[in-house]
């Protein structure tokens, strides 16, 4: 079933380098945006005049840290060590992509990553950034 | 393309685990999918969505309604296959 308007997020679907690993994230942004350039010059009317510089996307996923077959360890360790880019996939539900349903995909790579990270009886929760590291940017598939 | 099988517990490039599929995978997520434990190769593909392309076959057993060019024709047998009787 495709996201209804206004429903929180329950059934966010997120796929790292094809391995689904909703069912141990809780928290999920996606940030795009370009640099603002200051493109003043005089006689300008007393106002800064702003162009759009270099976009960039991150998308931020908070994991509970599984260190089990497959799960989060498994699969973001090899990530970071190796350096190599992998495909991000994430949709506001587990359903098929579609207009109510867009699904954001984005190639990119990991510069840091936390294997462990919690206090004393405390859920283990890691926060992974993955920066863009390709020209296609963060693209939206609606199909 | 290739045939894989999903062998851990998770889903993989949107397949349930157990479930088997086909893709072209680049090989540096292939490998870190198999490393993982995550899928494993299909080696005995039996099913080809293009009669005529370059996929691997798989024995099929004979239908029984075929007929041995080296075994002498029973007529009995011959009409029960052929299903209709002639009048």
């Amino acid at each position: 079933m495709a996201v209804e308007a206004k429903q929180p997020l329950i059934d966010a679907s997120i796929e790292i380098d094809g391995v689904d690993l909703s069912q141990v994230a809780n928290e999920v942004d996606i940030d795009d945006s370009a640099s603002e350039e200051d493109v003043s010059g005089f006689q300008g009317g007393g106002y800064t005049e702003e162009a759009r510089g270099l976009k960039t996307a991150v998308i931020n996923i908070t994991f509970f840290q599984d260190y089990s077959t497959g799960s989060v360890h498994q699969t973001l360790k090899p990530l970071y060590d190796s350096g190599e880019t992998f495909v991000v996939k994430v949709k506001p539900d587990d359903a098929p992509a579609s207009e109510d349903n867009p699904q954001s995909v984005m190639t990119g790579r990991l510069f840091g990553y936390s294997p462990i990270k919690a206090q004393v009886g405390k859920a283990q929760a890691i926060q992974v950034t993955i920066r863009n590291a390709s020209s296609d940017g963060l693209t939206e598939v609606t199909s | 393309m290739k045939s894989y099988i999903v062998t851990g517990t998770r889903k993989v490039l949107g397949n349930e685990p157990g479930e088997r599929f086909e893709a072209e995978i680049d090989e540096a997520q292939e490998r870190r999918l198999l490393d993982a434990g995550l899928i494993e190769l299909d080696e005995g593909q039996t099913w080809s969505p293009d009669p005529g392309g370059e996929h691997e076959e798989t024995e099929v057993e004979a239908p029984e309604s075929v007929v041995d060019p080296e075994v002498p024709v029973d007529e009995t047998t011959s009409a029960e296959a052929g299903g209709e009787e002639q009048e």
